[in-house]
């Protein structure tokens, strides 16, 4: 219990998935326009970083591993997560409207999301067992969501503050970013 | 219906030749891949033994701390290496890499895998010489394979079979402990299987 | 287009970080040295290279409908096939600090950006070439960033030392240092452009928000 706790507050704080190991930029700056958007990209990515985790550990374990092609790891994991997010897509479509209504557009959003891809490779290099890599993915999703989170709302206090006129745009949230990501190095070494 | 046909005929095409490509360069770099590893952990090996060192031969791993036992041209033992880690680093996964003579008086050790803050936790880390560029254009540089290291070296010519004493680094406590504790955990291991063995085996 | 422009393009006027704004995550991610950032951008030059040059020469064959996934099955056969001939040949050390980052080659979205915005419609030698070019103008934004992290962290360059007895900013090999040199990189850029808009007379525009939607793939979701 104790181990899978400091994995968590690792995952969410310590190397957290955008702000430490800078991994799902695109939709990091991409989606942070406003927090009802970035909370729905938020949720998509936890959804589905976790099952990802589940499907790509257990393809690892029990089919790449033991007919010793782990060089096809890389094609094989994005292909699953790809057909994942469609199928999730498909199912939510039929059997939860309001769910697809919510989380809907951003869902192929996710398939080259790079943070979903490298928590399953992650996961594959650490070997760790099926339990391990699904809690680990979930937990680096929930730091993701948490990040992406609070930097939306960090944007929209910037939308109204005056800005030097050339670091409008971009610049400007690259380093609130950075700000951001010089607060959560105060995390390091918790829990490690 | 063709048309599903047609498409599920192009992706499968598609993936069986890629898949045949990576299997090719998978066959034919398997060799130099597994070169390249017992090359690179040749070379660290090296750094952390005697000069006479010949032959590495890896020896059995005890509590996850991997031995390995260095021969000069002869086959005489040298010395031993060892291979220990510790989680209490503040960036996951610490090993270390230690040399030790045949009475498990440590040799030298080093740092081949960490993620400790640059700056801070580098500094107990790593042995790193910066050469000056003038001085290389110059053609005055000598690489030094070995830098020192104030922490690091602190620990050569103690005995595994007592307590480690080492100072932490201020500013760097939590690597300096992770270090020692990598350190410790081959020491462990060292006095559960080696210090009875390595006495009473042939030199 | 003359095939050197369209090696050309990828250079400046189009380049893939500090123009399009395209694969963020590597350029952030492994610019602590100028030598890690050489050796992304060669990588992923190869990726692209290849990957345009099959994806041009197989786009006659490919139905329309499935032909993102074709294009995601080449290039992570290429991605594979770098990771292993670095893992064979280039120096321990880099595919350490490398690292994950070869294998995200695949979702990197410049490679799946360039095939679907260009390979898809061109010849095969003009597509390898633009690959080329994409790829030189991503290593030279890579080394930019790079080259200055480096300076500011150790006040060094490919580890040769340039400035002694520099005492280091070493945050600035975090990803904090990260986030504030391209930041500022970006900001010098918009300066010259609204300085040279000034000079011609027009009035100053804000910069647009190009981020990631510029390329094709996040448009398949619209």
């Amino acid at each position: 219990m104790k181990e899978y706790f400091s994995l968590i507050i690792s995952a969410i704080l310590v190397n957290n998935f955008v702000l430490s190991r800078i991994l799902g930029i695109c939709p990091f700056l991409g989606v942070s326009r406003s927090i009802r958007t970035s909370a729905g990209m938020g949720a998509a990515v936890i959804f589905v970083m976790t099952l990802a985790g589940l499907l790509t550990s257990a393809i690892n374990i029990f089919l790449l591993i033991p007919y010793n092609i782990a060089y096809l790891r890389t094609l094989v994991f994005i292909l699953a997560i790809a057909g994942l997010v469609q199928i999730v897509e498909v199912l939510l479509q039929r059997f939860s409207e309001p769910l697809y209504q919510a989380l809907g557009i951003y869902l192929p959003l996710i398939t080259t999301n790079c943070a979903v891809l490298g928590s399953a490779i992650i996961c594959a290099d650490e070997g760790y067992s099926l339990m391990r890599s699904t809690v680990f993915c979930c937990a680096s999703a929930v730091g993701f969501a948490l990040a992406l989170l609070l930097f939306a709302s960090l944007r929209e206090r910037l939308e109204l503050s005056k800005v030097p006129e050339c670091l409008q745009g971009t610049p400007i949230s690259l380093i609130t970013a950075g700000l951001l990501a010089m607060a959560f190095l105060g995390f390091a070494g918790l829990g490690g | 219906m063709p048309d599903i046909l047609k498409f599920c005929l192009s992706l499968g095409l598609i993936c069986a030749i890629s898949g045949g490509s990576m299997a090719f360069v998978n066959h034919i770099t398997s060799q130099p891949r597994a070169e390249a590893q017992m090359r690179e952990r040749n070379e660290l090996l090296k750094l952390v033994l005697p000069a006479g060192t010949r032959q590495c031969q890896e020896l059995e791993s005890v509590n996850n701390v991997q031995f390995f036992a260095a021969r000069d041209e002869n086959g005489k033992l040298l010395a031993y290496a060892a291979e220990g880690s510790s989680r209490q680093g503040f960036g996951g996964e610490l090993k270390v890499l230690v040399g030790l003579s045949a009475e498990g008086k440590i040799l030298a050790v080093l740092v081949n895998q960490h993620s400790e803050t640059p700056g801070i936790g580098t500094l107990v880390c790593e042995r790193k010489q910066k050469q000056s560029l003038w001085k290389v254009l110059a053609g005055k540089s000598e690489k030094n394979p070995f830098p020192a290291n104030a922490f690091l070296d602190s620990f050569a010519s103690q005995s595994l079979n007592e307590n480690l004493r080492v100072d932490a680094v201020s500013g760097a406590t939590v690597s300096s402990n992770a270090v020692l504790d990598a350190v410790n955990a081959v020491a462990g291991a060292w006095q559960e299987k080696f210090a009875a063995v390595s006495k009473t085996e042939e030199p | 287009m003359s095939l050197f422009k369209v090696f050309k393009n990828g250079l400046w006027q189009e380049n893939p970080v500090f123009v399009l704004m395209l694969g963020m995550c590597p350029t952030l991610a492994v610019t602590s040295s100028a030598k890690n950032a050489l050796g992304m951008g060669i990588a992923t030059s190869l990726v692209l290279a290849g990957s345009n040059f099959v994806v041009s020469c197989c786009r006659k064959f490919i139905p329309d409908q499935v032909r993102i996934p074709c294009y995601i099955v080449i290039i992570a056969a290429f991605v594979t096939m770098v990771e292993q001939l670095m893992q064979a040949y280039a120096p321990p050390e880099l595919n350490q600090t490398l690292g994950i980052f070869i294998p995200l080659i695949v979702v990197n979205c410049i490679v799946l950006g360039r095939a679907e915005a260009f390979a898809s419609k061109n010849g095969s030698i003009a597509s390898c070439l633009d690959g080329l070019g994409m790829g030189l103008g991503f290593t030279i934004a890579l080394l930019i960033l790079g080259g200055l992290r480096e300076l500011i962290a150790d006040g060094s360059l490919f580890e040769l030392q340039l400035i002694e007895n520099w005492q280091g900013i070493y945050l600035f090999k975090t990803a904090t240092g990260a986030f504030f040199t391209l930041g500022f990189i970006l900001a010098v850029r918009n300066h010259h452009k609204a300085k040279r808009r000034r000079k011609e007379g027009l009035g100053y525009e804000p910069p647009k928000e190009p981020i990631c939607l510029s390329c094709n793939i996040c448009k398949l979701g619209k």
